[in-house]
C-alpha cells in the first residue's frame, strides 16, 4: 500500500490512498497526462507512465491519442542530435524551456527547484534591487571637489563645487546660462546649463536672486574632462545650483580709486559726460563713453559688435549724454588709466538726468576721454632715472626729472602734427611724442615750457617700445612741471637713438648663429641669427603675418606684427620658398618655440 | 621611429587585446578602462600618438576575438543578440570551428568594407551626421518603440477565452515589459545622481553593464546541464562560400552604420533593424509544387540555400561588430570642414576624450592599423579558435565561470568604486536575469541607456530628476 | 518608416523635433512628436497581434502531438470545420497550433488545398530563423488527405461598396482580375498558428479567409481618428505649442500605415465600425516580397534625411530632384538589377533541385549539406 500525491488543477492535492486514485483514475478525475508522485519519492511521474497504474488510467480527454510516452515510435536516430529531451514536457513531449508547466497539456513539467528559485529571486530581487538603487541615489551626496583635483578619470564625475562666479553669460537665444566659477584652487572651471536658462530663472525668481558675478554659488553637476577643451561641468538640473552668499558690491566714488582696485567689482553711480564713436586701425566701430561723478571720471569702451546687440532703450541710454545710472562695473586699466566695464548691460538702472555743463563735456571730448580721471594715479607714480628705463618698463609710467634736449614739431604720415621731445638727464636720454590732442589740451604756459630747449622738467612718462627703442608717451599733460634749467650739450644734437638702445642693438649683431633644429627652450629670450632659412607659409590676418621658416634641420613659427611688415623690404609680397636670414629673439608660445623680429633692418629676403 | 612605435603598440595593443578577450564575459570596455589608468600612470614615458593605434588595436582584436567566448561559453554579452542563436545551434552540431572562423572573415570582410566605406565617410556622412544629430533623441525614441512593440507574444495562444489565450501567448512580452521599464527605471536613476565614486566616473557604466549581461549568462551557463559537444578542430576546410560575404555585406554595413552613429544602440539591437530591412529570405523560397501523389506534396528545401542563412546571419554579425565597435571610433578621426572633431561615438571614444584627441590627417593612420591588426587578429582568431577546441573538453567549464566570476568581482570592486558598485551590480543582476528565465529579448536591458539618452537629448533630465525626487 | 517619412513633410514637425536652436524664437526644441507617428503607424498591427487575435475563438482548434504529430487526423479536424461551414451554413474557424521542440525548433507543416480538399504535409524541423534541417521530416505518416463536402474559393462575392471601390481602383491600376486560382498553400511555423475562418455563401462554396481577426476593426481610419482624440485632448490640456500638431500627426501615422496596407492583398476594415466588413486589397506588393519592404525603407530614410535638413541645418545644396536622383532612383536601380540577378540564378537553382527531387521514386529527398 502506498500513497499519491497529484498535481491538479494547479495545485498538489492529496495524498490519496491506493483504492482512492484508481477511482479517480477509473471516473476520469486524472488522466494520462497528469502528474503523480508517490509518498516518500520527491519525483513526480507522468500518471500514463508509472507502472502500477498503467492499464487502469482513462483516456485522454485530449485529442491526442498517441501522447503517452509508452505509445510513441522510437525516436528516429537523427533527432537525437537535434532536440534536446532536457527541455521538452515528458508528457506531450512539447517545448517547455524555463517554464514550469506545460503549455499545451498544462502538466506539471518537473520540479525545476533551482529554475523557480532562480526565477522568483529575479523577480523579487529586481523590485528591491530597484528601490536600493533609489534609496541609495535619494542619500547620495556628491563628493565636494576642487577643480585642481581633477583628473582624467574624473570624466563624467557628478560632483558639486562650491566657488567664486568669475564670469557670468546668459544667452537667451540658445536658453543658455554659462558661468565660470573658481573654487580657489587653481584656474576657474566653466560651468554650462545649456538650455535651462528660462528655467533657472524661474526658480530663482528674480533678477536679484539670480547668480551673479562674484556671488559664492555651490553647482553640482556633471564634469566633462576632454584633452582638447580641458574640463568643464554640465549643469543639467536647475535646482543644482545654489547661490550660498550673495556678493556685497561696494559702491565706490571714482575720486576714490586706487590702483588695488583693479579687477575689482563696485557698484557706480556716474552720469554721462560725452559720448564719442572711434574706428580703431582694422576698421572696428567703439563708442568712448565718459562717465563722471561729483569725484572724477572714468572712461568706458563699448566695441560696436557688443553695442548692437544691446535693446534699442539700453543703447539709447548709453548714448544719452547726461543720464545718471547705477550699475555693477569691473574696474579696469587702459594704458595707465581706469577703465570701466559695464559686467551686465541688463542690469542697468537709470536714476535721472543730469545737467552737463558746456565746459565739462568740452574738456572731456578735447582729452579724448584720456584725462582727467588718471588724476587718482599720478600721486602713486615712481620717479625713475631715464638709463633706468628698460624693455621691462614698458606700459609702466615713470615720473621723469630731464632736461629738455630737442623740441620739433613733425608731420604723421597721415598729415596730422605730432611734436617729438629729446628728454636727457644724466643717465641718458629718452625720445618723447606728444600728439596734437595731447598738445592742444595743454595750457600755453605748458606749451612754453616744453618748446623751451634746455628747460628742465619733471613728466610723467608712460614708457613704450617703439622699433625696439624705448619711448615715452605723456602720461598726464598736468603733471609737467618745470623745475629748472638743464645745461644743454649740443654734441648729443642730432643723435637719434638713445646711446643704451644702441649698445644693445650691438650686441645683437654678434647674436650667434644657429640652425632652426638647435633651438631649445633654454635660448628664450636669447637673440639668434639664422641664415638662409626657407619660408615654408605665408598667412596674414589683421595683426600682421605668420610665416612658417624651415631649414634642413626643423621648422619654426614666427608672427610679424602689421607695423613691422613695411619696414622689412619684400616681406608685404613674400611668397612660399623665398629665403630669410637675420636676427631674431627667440620666444616661447605655450611650450612651442616661435621667433621674433628683433632688428627690422636684419631681415634679408631673397 | 613613429612608424616603428606606432606599429609596435599596435601590436601590443592587438595581443593584450586578444588574451583578455579570450575571458568570457570581459568587455573590451572593461579592459580599455584598465588600458587608460595605466596610460595615465605611463603618459610621460609613451608617446602621444601612440594612443590612437594602441587603443584601436585593442578594439579590432576584440571584435574578432569576442567570437570565441561567444561561441564556446556562450557567454553572451550585449552583443549576442546577432549571432548567439546561430552560434550555439552550430556548436551544437559540432561546427563550433565553421561558426568562430565565419564570423571572423566576416569580421575581417567588415575592415575591408572599413576601407572601402572611406569615402562615404568623408564626403556623405556628415551630410547625415549634422542634420540627424539634432534629432537623435526622437530616432532613439522610435527605436524603443519598435523594439518594445515589436516583441511579439511567443506562447501560441491556446486557452478557451481571450483572456486564457492572451495569459498564454503574453509570458514573454510581459518579461520582456518589466525588464524594459525596471532597466529604464534603473538607468534614470543612475544618470540622475550617478552612484560611482568621482575617481571611478570612467568606469561608471561598468556594474551596470556586468550586470545585465555578464553575470546573468554565468549563471545561466552554470545551471545549465547541457553537454560540451565534440568539435573539429584543425581542419584544412570551412564550410563557406563567396558569396556568403555578398550576401552579408548589406545587412552587416546597414546595422554596423545604424550602431556606429545611433547613441545607446547596440550590436543586437541594430542587427534586428538591419534584418527587418534587408530580409531577402523570401526570394530564396520555392513554390509549392503540386502533388502528384499524395506522397509527394512537399514544400521543397535547397539545403544549401538554408545553410547559407545561418553563414549570412553570422557574417553579417561579424561585419556589424567591426562597423560599430572600430567603425565608431575610426569615424572620430574623419575630420572634415563640416565635423572638424570628428563624428566618433562609443564607449572608447568617451573613453579616451580625457586623454587624446583626434587631428586632421590621423584617419589614414588609423584605416592603416585597422587593417594591419585585422589581419593578425584573423590568425589569433584561427589559431586560439583550434586552441579553444582542444582544451575544452579537458576543462571544467563551471571552474572557469566560477574563476571570472571572482576576478571580475574583484574588479568590480577595485575600479567600479567598492561596495556600490557590487550593490548596483547585485541589482542588475537580478534585472538581466528576467529575460535570459522568461526568454525576451535581453537587450532590453539596454533601455538602461536609451532610455536616459533620449530623455536627455530632448531636455527633459531635470523633469526626470523632479519626478524621481533626486534632486 | 513610411510614416515618419510622411510627417517629416510638414516643416513645423521638424522643427520642433529639433534640439538645434532655430530663428523661429517660438519653436519648441527637443519634442517627441515623431513618436507619436512611430506609434501609431505600428498600433495597427500591435492591435491584431498583441490583442485583437485573443479575441478570434475558434470553435476547432487542432494541437498536433510534438512527438508523433499525424497528418491524417489533421487532414480530418480541417475538413470537419470546413463541412462543418457548410453544413450548417454558419461561419466557423479553425485554429492551428505550432509544434514547438526546442527554445529555437519548431515542426513545420504545410497545408496544400485542392479546390475540394486538404493535403497535411509534416515538414522538416526548423529553426526560429526559419531556417529548417534537412532530413528532419519524419519517413513515415507524413502525409495526410481530406475531401471537402464543398468546393473552396479565396475570393468572397459578398460584395460590399466599399470592395466595390477598391476592385474598381484595382482594375484601374492593374487590369483585370486573373481569374481566381486555387487557394495557396499555408505553412505553420514559429511563434503563432494560424487561424482559418470558413463560410458558405450563395453559390453553395465556402469562402476560406486566412487569419480573420487580421487588418479588421484595427485597420480602420475612422478608429484612426478616434484614437487621436486623446492625443488632441491631452497634447492642448499640457498647453503645448501647436497642440493640435500632435493629433494630426498621431493620425497621420495611422493612416500612412492602413493606406499602404491596403496595396497588399488583404485590406482592412476602412470604415469600422461604420461599415464593418474587410476589404480586399489593391493586390499592387506582396507583403512578403523582400524587394518591397527594403526599398520602402530605404526610400524613407533618404526622404527623412532630406526634409530634415531642408527645414533644419540647410546642408544640402544640391536641387532636390538632383538629389532624388543620386541618392534615390539611382541606388534602386542598381538594387533592383542585383536582386534580379541574384533572383534568376536562385529560381534556376531551384528548378534543378526540384527537377531531381521529381525523380526520386518514392518523393523523399534528404539533400544533405554540400
Amino acid at each position: 500500500m502506498s500513497n499519491w500525491y497529484v498535481y491538479i488543477d494547479s495545485e498538489t492535492q492529496g495524498p490519496f490512498s491506493d483504492e482512492k486514485i484508481k477511482e479517480m483514475i477509473q471516473s476520469g478525475k486524472i488522466t494520462n497526462e497528469m502528474n503523480v508522485m508517490k509518498e516518500g519519492t520527491k519525483e513526480w511521474l507522468v500518471a500514463g507512465a508509472v507502472p502500477e497504474l498503467q492499464g487502469k488510467t482513462a483516456p485522454s480527454k485530449k485529442q491526442s491519442p498517441s501522447s503517452s510516452p509508452s505509445q510513441s515510435q522510437p525516436k528516429e536516430d537523427f533527432m537525437k542530435n537535434v532536440i534536446d529531451e532536457e527541455g521538452l514536457c515528458p508528457t506531450c513531449g512539447y517545448f517547455t524551456g524555463s517554464l514550469l508547466t506545460c503549455p499545451r497539456c498544462g502538466a506539471r513539467v518537473k520540479n525545476k527547484i533551482a529554475l523557480s528559485v532562480v526565477k522568483k529571486i529575479s523577480i523579487i530581487g529586481s523590485f528591491i534591487g530597484v528601490i536600493f538603487l533609489w534609496l541609495a541615489a535619494y542619500y547620495k551626496q556628491p563628493t565636494l571637489i576642487k577643480v585642481a583635483e581633477v583628473d582624467e578619470q574624473m570624466n563624467g564625475a557628478y560632483v558639486t563645487i562650491v566657488g567664486k562666479v568669475v564670469s557670468y553669460n546668459e544667452d537667451e537665444g540658445k536658453d543658455t546660462l554659462k558661468m565660470k566659477i573658481d573654487d580657489g584652487s587653481g584656474q576657474p572651471i566653466g560651468v554650462n546649463a545649456f538650455k535651462k536658462l528660462k528655467q533657472i530663472k524661474q526658480l530663482f525668481g528674480s533678477d536679484e536672486n539670480m547668480p551673479a558675478v562674484g556671488d559664492l554659488v555651490q553647482v553640482t553637476g556633471v564634469l566633462n574632462i576632454t584633452d582638447k577643451f580641458g574640463v568643464s561641468m554640465f549643469l543639467q538640473i536647475p535646482e543644482r545650483l545654489q547661490v550660498t552668499e550673495k556678493f556685497q558690491m561696494k559702491e565706490i566714488k571714482i575720486g576714490d580709486l586706487k590702483k588695488e582696485n583693479i579687477d575689482e567689482i563696485v557698484k557706480l553711480k556716474a552720469h554721462i559726460i560725452s559720448v564719442s564713436e572711434r574706428t580703431t586701425k582694422k576698421g572696428t566701430k567703439m563708442y568712448i563713453i565718459n562717465l563722471g561723478d561729483e569725484t572724477g571720471r572714468i572712461g568706458m569702451t563699448i566695441f560696436e559688435a557688443a553695442f548692437e546687440k544691446l535693446p534699442p532703450e539700453t543703447k539709447e541710454l548709453l548714448t544719452t549724454v547726461g543720464t545718471e545710472f547705477e550699475t555693477a562695473i569691473r574696474i579696469g586699466e587702459y594704458r595707465g588709466e581706469f577703465q570701466a566695464t559695464i559686467l551686465d548691460y541688463t542690469k542697468i538702472k537709470k536714476l535721472g538726468t543730469v545737467e552737463i555743463s558746456e565746459a565739462e563735456a568740452a574738456s572731456a571730448s578735447a582729452n579724448s576721454g584720456s584725462s582727467g580721471f588718471s588724476n587718482g594715479m599720478s600721486a602713486n607714480v615712481k620717479s625713475s632715472d631715464i638709463g633706468d628705463l628698460n624693455e621691462s618698463s614698458v606700459n609702466n609710467v615713470y615720473k621723469v626729472k630731464a632736461g629738455i634736449a630737442k623740441f620739433a614739431k613733425r608731420k604723421t604720415k597721415k598729415g596730422k602734427d605730432m611734436y617729438s621731445l629729446k628728454l636727457t638727464d644724466k643717465t641718458g636720454s629718452i625720445n618723447v611724442t606728444i600728439f596734437d590732442g595731447d598738445y592742444n589740451s595743454m595750457s600755453a604756459s605748458v606749451k612754453k615750457i616744453i618748446e623751451t630747449e634746455g628747460n628742465e622738467i619733471e613728466v610723467a612718462l608712460k614708457i613704450s617700445e617703439y622699433n625696439g627703442r624705448i619711448q615715452g608717451g605723456i602720461a598726464d599733460v598736468n603733471s609737467i612741471k618745470k623745475t629748472g634749467t638743464f645745461d644743454l650739450d649740443k654734441s648729443e644734437d642730432g643723435e637719434e637713438e638713445s646711446p643704451k638702445y644702441k649698445k644693445k642693438q650691438d650686441a645683437s649683431e654678434d647674436a650667434p648663429v644657429k640652425k632652426i633644429g638647435e633651438l631649445t627652450l633654454a635660448d628664450k629670450g636669447k637673440s639668434v641669427k639664422i641664415e638662409g632659412a626657407e619660408i615654408k607659409f605665408v598667412s596674414s590676418n589683421d595683426k600682421g603675418m605668420n610665416l612658417t621658416l624651415g631649414d634642413d634641420s626643423g621648422k619654426i613659427k614666427i608672427m610679424i606684427w602689421e607695423n613691422m611688415i613695411e619696414k622689412i623690404p619684400g616681406l608685404a609680397d613674400v611668397e612660399k620658398g623665398a629665403s630669410i636670414s637675420g636676427i631674431f629673439a627667440v620666444d616661447a608660445y605655450n611650450e612651442k618655440l616661435q621667433l621674433k623680429i628683433k632688428n627690422p633692418k636684419s631681415i634679408k629676403i631673397e | 621611429m613613429e612608424g616603428i612605435l606606432v606599429i609596435a603598440f599596435s601590436l601590443l595593443g592587438t595581443i593584450a587585446g586578444g588574451l583578455l578577450c579570450l575571458i568570457p564575459s570581459l568587455h573590451i570596455y572593461n579592459v580599455a578602462g584598465i588600458a587608460i589608468i595605466l596610460w595615465i600612470e605611463l603618459s610621460n614615458k609613451i608617446p602621444y600618438y601612440t594612443i590612437g593605434p594602441f587603443f584601436m588595436a585593442l578594439m579590432v582584436s576584440f571584435a574578432f576575438i569576442n567570437t570565441i567566448p561567444m561561441t564556446f561559453f556562450s557567454a553572451a554579452d550585449e552583443s549576442a543578440g546577432a549571432s548567439i542563436l546561430p552560434t550555439t545551434d552550430m556548436l551544437k552540431s559540432g561546427k563550433g570551428r565553421d561558426a568562430s572562423v565565419i564570423s571572423g572573415l566576416g569580421t575581417f570582410f567588415g575592415a575591408v568594407i572599413l576601407v572601402l566605406l572611406t569615402p562615404f565617410v568623408f564626403y556623405l556622412a556628415p551630410y547625415i551626421y549634422l542634420p540627424v544629430r539634432a534629432h537623435l533623441h526622437w530616432i532613439i525614441g522610435l527605436i524603443l518603440v519598435f523594439y518594445v512593440m515589436s516583441e511579439w507574444p511567443k506562447g501560441a495562444g491556446r486557452g478557451k477565452t481571450p483572456w486564457a489565450k492572451f495569459k498564454n501567448s503574453w509570458h514573454n512580452c510581459f518579461a520582456g515589459l518589466l525588464t524594459f521599464v525596471l532597466s529604464s527605471i534603473i538607468g534614470l536613476i543612475i544618470t540622475t545622481k550617478p552612484l560611482a565614486p568621482p575617481e571611478k566616473s570612467f568606469q561608471n557604466i561598468m556594474p551596470i553593464f556586468l550586470g545585465f549581461f555578464a553575470f546573468p549568462s554565468i549563471i545561466q551557463a552554470m545551471m545549465s546541464e547541457a553537454k560540451y559537444p565534440e568539435n573539429q578542430y584543425n581542419s584544412k576546410y570551412l564550410n563557406c562560400k563567396w558569396s556568403d560575404f555578398g550576401y552579408g555585406a548589406l545587412p552587416g554595413t546597414i546595422g554596423g552604420l545604424i550602431t556606429a552613429f545611433i547613441p545607446a544602440v547596440t550590436v543586437g539591437i541594430s542587427a534586428i533593424f538591419a534584418g527587418h530591412i534587408t530580409n531577402h529570405r523570401n526570394l530564396r523560397q520555392a513554390s509549392f509544387e503540386k502533388p502528384k501523389n499524395p506522397n509527394t506534396a512537399v514544400h521543397v528545401h535547397i539545403p544549401e540555400i538554408y545553410y547559407q542563412q545561418e553563414r549570412v546571419f553570422l557574417v553579417a554579425g561579424g561585419i556589424n561588430k567591426i562597423i560599430y565597435y572600430v567603425g565608431a571610433f575610426l569615424f572620430l578621426f574623419a575630420i572634415t570642414d563640416l565635423t572638424p572633431n570628428g563624428m566618433g561615438r562609443g564607449g572608447m571614444n568617451i573613453l579616451l576624450k580625457p586623454i587624446f584627441s583626434p587631428e586632421r590627417g590621423d584617419f589614414a593612420v588609423m584605416l592603416a592599423t585597422v587593417f594591419f591588426t585585422s589581419s593578425l587578429s584573423l590568425l589569433l582568431l584561427i589559431y586560439f579558435t583550434d586552441w579553444t577546441i582542444k582544451i575544452m573538453p579537458k576543462i571544467n567549464v563551471r571552474l572557469v565561470y566560477g574563476i571570472v566570476t571572482v576576478v571580475l568581482l574583484v574588479l568590480l570592486y577595485v575600479m567600479g568604486g567598492g561596495w556600490m558598485a557590487l550593490g548596483v551590480a547585485a541589482a542588475t543582476t537580478c534585472v538581466g536575469l528576467i529575460p535570459v528565465f522568461f526568454s525576451c529579448r535581453r537587450s532590453h536591458c539596454m533601455a538602461v541607456l536609451l532610455v536616459p539618452i533620449a530623455l536627455n537629448m530632448a531636455g527633459y533630465g531635470d523633469a526626470i530628476a523632479r519626478l524621481l525626487g533626486l534632486m | 518608416m513610411s510614416a515618419i517619412a510622411a510627417t517629416t513633410f510638414i516643416p513645423e514637425v521638424v522643427r520642433m523635433s529639433t534640439t538645434m536652436k532655430l530663428d523661429n524664437p517660438e519653436a519648441v526644441s527637443g519634442s517627441f512628436i515623431i513618436l507619436l507617428a512611430g506609434a501609431f503607424g505600428v498600433m495597427p498591427d500591435t492591435m491584431d497581434f498583441k490583442l485583437g487575435q485573443f479575441f478570434s475563438i475558434a470553435e476547432n482548434e487542432e494541437d498536433p502531438d510534438p512527438r508523433n504529430p499525424d497528418p491524417q487526423k489533421m487532414a480530418d479536424a480541417f475538413a470537419k470545420a470546413v463541412n462543418e461551414a457548410g453544413d450548417t451554413g454558419k461561419s466557423t474557424k479553425i485554429q492551428l497550433f505550432t509544434i514547438q521542440l526546442g527554445a529555437s525548433l519548431w515542426r513545420k507543416y504545410n497545408m496544400i488545398f485542392e479546390n475540394d480538399g486538404v493535403i497535411i504535409q509534416i515538414d522538416n524541423i526548423v529553426k526560429t530563423s526559419q531556417c529548417p534541417i534537412p532530413g528532419t521530416a519524419p519517413k513515415t505518416n507524413r502525409v495526410g488527405r481530406a475531401k471537402f463536402k464543398y468546393e473552396l474559393k479565396s475570393r468572397t462575392n459578398q460584395i460590399c461598396w466599399l470592395n466595390k471601390s477598391v476592385q474598381w481602383m484595382r482594375h484601374l491600376l492593374k487590369g483585370p482580375d486573373h481569374p481566381p486560382g486555387p487557394v495557396k498553400p499555408s505553412s505553420v511555423e514559429i511563434f503563432m498558428g494560424t487561424q482559418f475562418e470558413f463560410r458558405k455563401e450563395s453559390d453553395g462554396k465556402i469562402y476560406f479567409n486566412w487569419l480573420p481577426w487580421h487588418r479588421t476593426w484595427s485597420h480602420s481610419y475612422v478608429l484612426g481618428f478616434m484614437l487621436s482624440i486623446p492625443v488632441f485632448i491631452i497634447s492642448y490640456l499640457m498647453n503645448l505649442h501647436h497642440w493640435w500638431l500632435y493629433g494630426l500627426v498621431a493620425n497621420l501615422g495611422f493612416i500612412v500605415h492602413i493606406t499602404e496596407d491596403m496595396t497588399g492583398h488583404i485590406g482592412g476594415s476602412l470604415f469600422w465600425p461604420l461599415h464593418k466588413a474587410r476589404s480586399e486589397g489593391l493586390e499592387l506588393f506582396k507583403a512578403s516580397d523582400p524587394r518591397t519592404n527594403f526599398s520602402l525603407d530605404y526610400s524613407a530614410i533618404v526622404i527623412i534625411i532630406h526634409n530634415i535638413d531642408r527645414f533644419t541645418t540647410k546642408l544640402i545644396t544640391m536641387p532636390w530632384w538632383l538629389y532624388y536622383i543620386l541618392f534615390l532612383i539611382l541606388p534602386l536601380t542598381v538594387y533592383f538589377w542585383v536582386v534580379a540577378i541574384i533572383k534568376k540564378k536562385i529560381q534556376e537553382k531551384e528548378k534543378r533541385v526540384l527537377k531531381e527531387f521529381e525523380d526520386e521514386p518514392d518523393g523523399f529527398s534528404d539533400m544533405t549539406l554540400d
